[in-house]
């Protein structure tokens, strides 16, 4: 029997990384979440040997990556599945990115500090982007804007959002994000 | 693909709203480039800490009342991240009524500092900026060019082909190479920290007891009015003193050594003794030195001759006293690739364009051309010269019949660039190595890939992800050396695939590896403008060869082992005597 423990143990070390992973495979947060819970229930409750540690985040990828597979098949409209390039290059990039000693440091309550600040249209569009699933077109739609606009807003509030992150944890002493 | 156009993709990607065209781009991209994957896992890992962030937190209002509002344009959109203080200030001006204006004003600027931001102080200016050049602040990058400011709170970085040089009020002034970072610069521009890459700098003489201080990720460097390089790596900082005194300070254990003029040190992650060496021992100075724009070298396997290339010609050297022997014309065509049959009776060049491979009878007129497609990276004879594998870093590589100068095979199969080629000691075993790590066995006769060994991966993770540059086999097979972009080499037993050692004393990408005829030597050249001997039985490093102004392009040694021939970016090739490198 695995070690449910230890699998735990690993499960958290990489959770960041491989919620990461889900999400940019499915770019939706919901189902993000739903399919990372699945991958922490079949992992932790497996039962099977232990793969060596090096390769416990690619188990769990790959794990992930046959979930989000099922779940594009399921979809009832016209499933779009992407090329398996552009899958492998993000398996590889997140490989990479597991191997990195600079392991990103999410800093969530200075990033939620700083949407606290945000106006109130700004934090709205992030709702209806990342809590919603909403595209650019839609949330234009929904407040009047053209779908560029939105798009252009976006990567200026996820501009203006890091840096405040960054300045953030400078101020508390960590290291940035 | 610039940082701009991968973000626009990475986000249309996450909203679902890419063509097949631009997924197939975006697959490119990322297949091609690390950084765009690190940039990629950044973007989306980014995203999700958003979204859990958003979750986590109660709404302030229905976001149906929001969107009312935010359609109604009430307030400007993402550029207030301060509280917001109109009420409060209203509130002070009504308090205030008959106070004096210099109230006013400290209230004003007290409780609106984002309405009158004041500019961060200037630092420097950019001079002598050659290709692209970035300013970082924050997230934002913006391309800059000479005559620029340089404010606190910002900082540099230089693309793979890109110079700039930064100059301070004071006059001290520092030359960044290729691939350079520097964080952000403090106010007062006394503290520069080189993140990676390589700088070079003459301070003038600093105000007593208020020395310049650059720090790199092992080592911090304190001047007071000096000229020296400094190369930094994610394994080593390399430091060369042309004038003045220079303390050199490893961080981890503040073990500190001063540097004088004419000497080098290197602070490594490898636990080596920090010591001060000359940079030009008795008999580490290059015996020759050949001046041009030379892109690519070779020796002819006779031992007599070295060749050359440059733009649109290809020059033969005696090699004992750099007496030119004849040339070769191949106009317009930069020759990236030259390789000698094993008879040294041809030489086979390859260039940029899509004019292919031309085989040159050496000292005569007669030359053949064969085959097209672009870039050639790499030509390698098969022992009895009747074969010629070619790289175009590309994923795959084609095998040409060196006799009736006709393609036989393309041979694919690895995920990355293929970056090494060797022919093993009969006519029909190849090993090809890639820059994703793995190394593949050919048989080159039927065209068949018969085994894998992915190194890299083993039982030694590197610290930090990387790419693999630059190989070389030894000649007894046994051994392959593998040489990385944070400046390590690896050496793997092909047979077990196992790790032997790992060699850390670069501070800048390992561009090019070579074993000496004998396979008791190892050179390599890094970016960080040196070239190392080490003794790969041992790994231990035994000579430091200082004497390039620039990145090393190439390495390679004579048929007799007994010279080494540098290429480098500054325009030299430099011939060392190495007979007596090794201490075995």
């Amino acid at each position: 029997m695995a070690d449910n423990e230890k699998l735990q143990r690993l499960f958290l070390q990489h959770r960041d990384l491989l919620y990461s992973y889900i999400y940019a495979l499915v770019r939706e947060a919901n189902t993000a979440e739903d399919i990372f819970q699945e991958v922490g229930v079949r992992v932790v409750s497996k039962g099977e040997a232990l793969p060596a540690e090096c390769d416990f985040a690619a188990w769990c990828r790959g794990i992930a990556r046959n979930l989000v597979l099922h779940h594009w098949r399921s979809q009832r409209r016209n499933p779009v599945i992407p090329d398996s390039r552009l899958l492998d290059a993000l398996d590889l990039a997140y490989a990479e990115a597991e191997e990195s000693v600079e392991a990103p440091q999410p800093g969530l309550l200075a990033l939620m500090e700083c949407l606290r600040q945000l106006s109130e249209p700004a934090r709205t569009v992030l709702e209806l982007r990342y809590s919603k699933g909403q595209n650019a077109e839609a949330i234009g739609q929904r407040l009047k804007r053209s779908g560029e606009a939105i798009r252009q807003l976006l990567v200026r509030v996820r501009r203006q959002l890091a840096e405040c992150v960054r300045t953030r944890l400078a101020l508390d002493g960590n290291h940035e994000p | 693909m610039n940082h701009d156009r991968l973000t626009e993709l990475l986000a249309g990607w996450e909203e679902d709203g890419l063509s097949p065209t631009e997924m197939d781009a975006l697959a490119d991209c990322l297949e091609r480039d690390p950084d765009a994957r690190a940039q990629a896992v950044q973007h989306f890992t980014f995203s999700g800490d958003i979204a859990r962030a958003l979750r986590s937190m109660p709404p302030e209002t229905e976001i149906e009342n929001r969107t009312e509002v935010a359609s109604r344009g009430e307030r400007p959109p993402g550029n207030r991240l301060l509280p917001r203080s109109g009420r409060l200030t209203r509130r002070v001006k009504g308090l205030i009524a008959g106070l004096t204006l210099a109230f006013v004003v400290l209230a004003v600027w007290t409780y609106w500092p984002a309405a009158t931001p004041v500019p961060a102080a200037v630092i420097a200016r950019l001079e002598a900026v050659q290709g692209d050049v970035y300013q970082v602040s924050g997230a934002t990058r913006t391309l800059v060019q000479s005559g620029e400011e340089i404010r606190a709170g910002q900082g540099l970085e230089t693309g793979d082909d890109s110079t700039a040089v930064l100059a301070f009020a004071d006059g001290t002034r520092l030359q960044l190479g290729a691939d350079t970072v520097l964080a952000e610069l403090s106010d007062g521009g006394k503290q520069v920290d080189l993140v990676e890459g390589s700088i070079l700098a003459e301070v003038t003489r600093q105000a007593s007891g208020r020395p310049m201080r650059m720090t790199t990720p092992r080592a911090e460097l304190r001047s007071q009015g000096t000229k020296f390089l400094v190369s930094s790596g994610p394994n080593a900082t390399h430091l060369e003193l042309e004038k003045g005194l220079v303390t050199l300070v490893r961080r981890d254990d503040q073990q500190a050594v001063d540097v004088e003029a004419g000497f080098y040190a290197v602070v490594a992650s490898d636990g080596v003794p920090l010591r001060s060496r000359p940079m030009s021992p008795k008999g580490r100075t290059p015996r020759l030195s050949l001046q041009g724009r030379f892109i690519s070298l070779a020796f002819s396997p006779d031992g007599q001759t070295l060749a050359t290339g440059t733009n649109g010609q290809v020059d033969l050297w005696d090699p004992k006293d750099g007496g030119q022997r004849a040339s070769h014309r191949w106009n317009a065509e930069w020759v990236h690739a030259l390789a000698f049959s094993p008879d040294s009776a041809t030489l086979a060049m390859g260039g940029k364009s899509s004019r292919g491979i031309r085989l040159w009878k050496v000292g005569t007129p007669q030359f053949t051309q064969m085959g097209g497609g672009g870039l050639i990276h790499r030509l390698v004879f098969s022992p009895d010269g009747q074969t010629l594998a070619v790289s175009r870093a590309q994923t795959s590589f084609q095998i040409w019949d060196a006799v009736k100068h006709q393609e036989r095979f393309t041979l694919s199969g690895h995920a990355g660039e293929v970056v090494g080629l060797a022919f093993g000691p009969t006519n029909k075993g190849l090993i090809s190595a890639s820059a994703d790590g793995a190394i593949k066995l050919w048989d080159v006769e039927r065209g068949l890939e018969l085994a894998t060994v992915a190194v890299g991966t083993g039982v030694e993770k590197p610290r930090k992800a990387v790419r693999l540059l630059t190989v070389a086999f030894s000649p007894d097979g046994s051994t392959v050396a593998a040489g990385y972009y944070n400046g390590t080499i690896q050496l793997w037993n092909l047979a077990d695939r196992s790790l032997r050692a790992s060699l850390r004393q670069h501070a800048g990408p390992i561009t090019s590896l070579a074993f000496a005829p004998d396979g008791k030597l190892l050179a390599s050249g890094s970016r960080d403008r040196s070239v190392k001997l080490w003794d790969p039985a041992t790994a231990a490093e035994e000579v430091s060869l200082l004497g390039h102004e620039d990145a090393i392009l190439d390495v390679a040694f004579s048929p007799d082992g007994k010279t080494l021939a540098s290429l480098g970016k500054d325009q030299k090739v430099n011939l060392w005597n190495v007979a007596d490198a090794t201490s075995r």
